[in-house]
């Protein structure tokens, strides 16, 4: 793990701890994780199903408030802010992708992508999201439904979504899963392309040691605890 | 705010069929409501524009026997114009078509009236300005007898000249002649017929206008008089509440039937909003990942449900309009005045609102739990498939709706307390609907499971996760059940009448018969091989005193409980040695006899039960009656059950022989007559020989109460018809909102082999079972209902119109599987690769 900079690191979780209720025993799903990520580099997790690598990446994106310890997001401890507080911050400065994509069925790709910056009120939002289809090779399919795109179109449109707003950090989980591997090895190259040109901070989830090794930290979880952590 | 409009706007964009699909849940209650408001509103206006011609005059007089010396002197002193009316029903003979018939005679004279018109075709032939033998007649005996103008038709002992037919008199309904038609005659002829003699039954009425004291001041300074002689005074606002409050009372009826439409409708937005907002959790948990707060994420959706409720409700307003023209169509015969069709803005704007906050109110159930959407869910599908109930909130607005509903019932009932029970009753119902149905799904699940894999894949869907079958068989059988109500209790009065027409029941009733003319009555009837079934004499009476207390005193105590109806009332008593036929002795003893010739003080009756009830006495209390003149002291020694749906000569108060047979009495007769033509030829040969017998032929008196309750039920039913269209809707929302995962079924099952038709079959035995499902469960209700009010409210009894039963739910099922066939078109042709293309 890098630790020297004088800047805050962009994610720094201590001491993270979960745990659920299940039935009416406690199942605890992390315990004891600690790392941090410098600004503008790239962590992957790994580990098998059911070790926990989405419920972390749930926690330090401040989708999910943890059982104990911290999480700091750019100098801001999460756990300060309530549910609103932490959509905002979310909203100023996280990107997310999602295996399954997660677009809004409802609404064309042109408008998919513009939702993070029309929720913040940001002007221009249109053309904006043009720019960012047309960067990923879809200025031809902005006024599709998610219905009409097909699996890797779709992650595309998920890409251009996530960095409209210009995000500081970069979740992504299982961003390949839904694709095959002519669609995903698009998708990652796209991903990374993007990331390098915006310097974006990238934390993912994957299956994929491929994937994983083209990050610039990989950290390994088993059974909700860090057992590996290393630097490219 | 711009984020909240423009998404949604966008989001509901493409599925702005089903928004709209839900939105029209509510339009048929709006559209029910807002046409009984006009139609009340329109009425009322009508009331005040006709305010003075309902009466023809500023005031009215009416006592039920002639007017005495002392009273002509009364009226003397009243002033202003006056005129004279005296009606009584009597047999008119019509020598042209050899046949007579009972008619309402009015005889009058004076200004007559001195508002409105009397309007005749030919015009002008107001019998009032006239003292020619002339007659005016309602136009149903100018059809039934062929009369023209110049025919002749004889009253009594005089014969009349046809002068012109009834249009219009200021104050009466068309329907005011349906029991018997209306002749007028000049009031200087009625002497002429010999139609009137003592104790003859017959209204004497006074109409005065422009009289030097105000009507309402002059009543309420001789309010003494008017008691003490049994005179019942009324003015033009009486007589405006008197015609308002019946068809008042209608239309709170029917808004309350309506309120059913709007209530369901509500219940139909709720469920089609939470299958719509179900699906859009997963874009609830994406927005608030995108840094959406949830508030924002539920904003927008609120926004959307708002919508529905503005267009459902606009749509119910727009349908409105052609209800408004039916409503007054229906029922203007009932009305003494023209009724104008006008739009009420009042009534279009309540409408529009109470429907808007119906459809808003229940739109924020489904609403509640997307605040509690975590954005987890948008990494995880399975996060979150059930979100935790934001119970404290749902249970605030639970019972702010209900506590609504209540005050909504309240507002549109006489009583605040019928209104409460009016709430209650419907929550139980609805209660009721939701328990049974839910019953019989879990029974269908746990029974029904046949070999045939049609019928068991059919049953299943109808317990599958997120199923709508107890919301469907709600909606489907609340509307059955309203509306089965009423065919149901229609059916059992009409079937008590028919019973009484087609059985050995008497069916024609003569009264009116001097105690001269008793003999020659059963000499007449036994020429036509009739024979008097059962036969009483009356003698009319007037109650002085209960238990010692004079009757005008106790009109004067405020604190009086005895209604005014029963102390005014002219009583026709009995005397007779049984109880009577049709009546049960149930308290005390019956004294047959008393006394011999002469009748020592207190004199033993027998009261009917009810009216023992009603007077607030019990055997041995003590009544004074003033017969004609002579007072009776008398004690209650026996109480009666009296069946009156019976053709029995009954009467409230019997006396033992050897009592009354010297006072001036008339006689009762009945007897069954075998067909019309008996009746008719019978009619005439009694006219002949006694002109002023009058003869009640049951089979008339049964249509006219068909016409009149026909056209009330029809308008009932016209409103419950509006609570079946609700849950058609619904039916077709909730097919919509099932579309997508029937084709996938069907693709699916068409990939392993299924045909078409195999597959229609499925959905046709699946809308089948909800329908056998709705179609058992309200017409079991109804029934339950009808007999509980056929019992305690009508008291007739219902034999089970089993025919009747089965078409109804026939119909029930018909209805459901057309309309889910119907909703659910093109799903089993779906091709398979289309659709595992689109749904990758």
């Amino acid at each position: 793990m890098q630790t020297s900079s004088q800047n805050p690191p962009a994610v720094n979780v201590s001491g993270l701890k979960k745990t659920y209720l299940s039935g009416e025993s406690e199942l605890t799903v992390l315990e004891g994780v600690d790392f941090r990520l410098e600004a503008g580099r790239s962590l992957a997790i790994v580990g098998p199903s059911g070790s926990g690598k989405t419920t972390l990446l749930g926690l330090c994106a401040g989708l999910d408030t943890p059982s104990a310890g911290s999480v700091e997001l750019l100098g801001t401890r999460l756990e300060e802010l309530d549910e609103d507080g932490r959509a905002d911050f979310r909203g100023r400065q996280v990107g997310f992708v999602f295996q399954d994509f997660q677009l809004i069925p409802t609404l064309t790709a042109l408008e998919n992508v513009a939702v993070p910056i029309d929720l913040r009120g940001v002007p221009d939002s249109a053309a904006r999201a043009r720019k960012l289809l047309e960067e990923v090779g879809l200025g031809n399919r902005l006024g599709h439904y998610p219905i009409q795109l097909s699996g890797g179109e779709k992650q595309r449109v998920a890409l251009a979504r996530a960095f409209i707003n210009e995000p500081a950090i970069l979740f992504a989980d299982e961003p390949t899963g839904n694709l095959d591997g002519s669609n995903g090895g698009h998708v990652i190259d796209l991903l990374f392309e993007l990331n390098a040109q915006r310097q974006t901070t990238l934390m993912l989830v994957t299956h994929d040691l491929g994937l994983a090794a083209k990050c610039d930290e990989q950290l390994s979880l088993e059974n909700g605890r860090i057992v590996a952590n290393a630097t490219a | 705010m711009r984020f909240i409009l423009q998404t949604a706007f966008r989001d509901g964009r493409r599925q702005s069929r089903r928004l709209l699909l839900c939105a029209l849940s509510i339009m048929f209650g709006v559209a029910a409501l807002v046409a009984v408001d006009s139609f009340a509103d329109n009425l009322n206006r009508a009331l005040d524009r006709e305010a003075k011609s309902l009466l023809g005059a500023d005031l009215q007089i009416t006592s039920r026997s002639s007017f005495t010396e002392r009273t002509e002197l009364f009226f003397n002193r009243l002033g202003g114009q006056q005129a004279r009316e005296i009606r009584f029903a009597s047999m008119a003979y019509f020598p042209g078509a050899g046949k007579s018939r009972l008619i309402q005679l009015r005889a009058i004279g004076g200004g007559f009236p001195f508002y409105g018109e009397f309007e005749t075709e030919p015009a002008g032939a107001n019998p009032a300005q006239s003292d020619q033998a002339r007659i005016v007649l309602d136009p149903i005996l100018m059809t039934q007898y062929e009369l023209e103008i110049g025919d002749s038709v004889r009253l009594g002992e005089k014969d009349f000249e046809v002068a012109a037919e009834l249009v219009s008199v200021p104050g009466e309904a068309a329907f005011a002649g349906v029991f018997a038609p209306r002749a007028y005659i000049p009031l200087s002829q009625l002497k002429a017929t010999g139609l009137i003699g003592t104790g003859s039954i017959a209204f004497h009425r006074l109409y005065a206008a422009d009289t030097p004291m105000a009507p309402e001041a002059f009543i309420a300074e001789n309010k003494g008089y008017l008691t003490d002689n049994y005179l019942k005074a009324e003015t033009v606002q009486d007589q405006k509440e008197d015609v308002g409050r019946p068809l008042e009372n209608l239309n709170r009826f029917l808004g309350l039937v309506g309120f059913v439409a709007l209530l369901l409708g509500g219940v139909g937005i709720a469920g089609a909003a939470q299958s719509y907002l179900q699906q859009k959790r997963d874009t609830v948990a994406i927005l608030r990942c995108l840094g959406s707060s949830a508030r924002t994420a539920t904003w927008i959706f609120l926004l959307q449900i708002t919508v529905v409720a503005v267009v459902g409700s606009g749509c119910g307003v727009v349908l409105s309009l052609l209800c408004q023209a039916a409503l007054p169509v229906l029922l203007a015969p009932l009305l003494p005045f023209p009724m104008e069709f006008a739009l009420s803005w009042p009534s279009l704007i309540t409408g529009f609102l109470y429907g808007a906050a119906t459809a808003f109110i229940f739109g924020l159930f489904p609403l509640l739990p997307l605040r509690k959407i975590s954005p987890l869910r948008a990494l995880r599908a399975s996060y979150d498939e059930n979100p935790a109930r934001d119970k404290g909130a749902t249970r605030i607005l639970a019972v702010v709706t209900a506590g609504l509903l209540v005050l909504f019932c309240m507002s549109r009932t006489e009583a605040w307390w019928q209104g409460g029970i009016f709430a209650v009753a419907l929550g139980l119902v609805l209660l009721l609907l939701w328990g049974i149905a839910a019953l019989l799904k879990r029974l269908l699940k746990r029974f029904f499971n046949p070999r045939n894999y049609l019928l068991r894949q059919a049953a299943a869907n109808l317990h599958r996760p997120n199923n709508r079958t107890v919301f469907l068989t709600v909606s489907l059988g609340m509307g059955t059940f309203l509306i089965y109500t009423l065919v149901l209790i229609q059916t059992g009065l009409l079937q008590q009448t028919d019973i009484a027409a087609q059985s050995d029941e008497p069916n024609l009733l003569f009264f009116d018969v001097q105690p001269d003319q008793l003999k020659g009555l059963h000499s007449t009837l036994e020429d036509y091989k009739l024979e008097v079934l059962e036969e009483a004499p009356v003698v009319t009476m007037r109650l002085a005193a209960v238990k010692g207390t004079k009757v005008s005193a106790i009109k004067r105590d405020p604190d009086n409980s005895i209604d005014d109806w029963i102390l005014n009332r002219e009583w026709r008593s009995s005397y007779r040695g049984q109880p009577g036929p049709a009546a049960e002795v149930i308290e005390g003893d019956y004294v047959s006899e008393w006394n011999g010739d002469g009748f020592e003080e207190p004199v033993p009756i027998s009261l009917e039960a009810d009216m023992a009830r009603d007077l607030g006495v019990v055997i041995g209390d003590r009544l004074r009656f003033d017969i004609q003149g002579i007072p009776m002291e008398v004690v209650v020694s026996s109480l009666r059950r009296i069946d009156w749906t019976e053709l029995r000569p009954n009467f409230f108060a019997t006396f033992p022989l050897g009592v009354l047979e010297g006072a001036p009495q008339w006689w009762i007769a009945v007897t069954r007559s075998p067909d019309n033509e008996t009746t008719a030829d019978l009619q005439s040969a009694l006219f002949e020989e006694f002109p002023n017998i009058s003869a009640v032929d049951l089979n008339v008196v049964i249509n006219a109460l068909q016409s009149v309750f026909g056209r009330i039920n029809f308008a009932v039913q016209f409103m419950g018809l509006f609570t079946a269209a609700t849950g058609v809707i619904i039916l077709i929302n909730a097919l919509a909102t099932s579309r997508q995962s029937r084709i996938r079924e069907s693709v699916m099952l068409r990939t392993i082999g299924a045909s078409a038709s195999q597959i229609r079959r499925i959905m046709a035995i699946e809308y089948g079972l909800i329908g056998v499902i709705a179609g058992v469960v309200g017409i079991g209700l109804a029934l339950v209902a009808a007999s509980a009010l056929g019992t305690w409210v009508f008291k007739v009894e219902f034999s089970l119109p089993v025919l009747q039963i089965l078409s109804a739910f026939g119909l029930v099922v018909a209805v459901a599987l057309v309309t889910g066939l119907t909703g659910s078109r093109g799903i089993a042709t779906h091709p398979p690769l289309a659709i595992l293309r689109r749904e990758s």
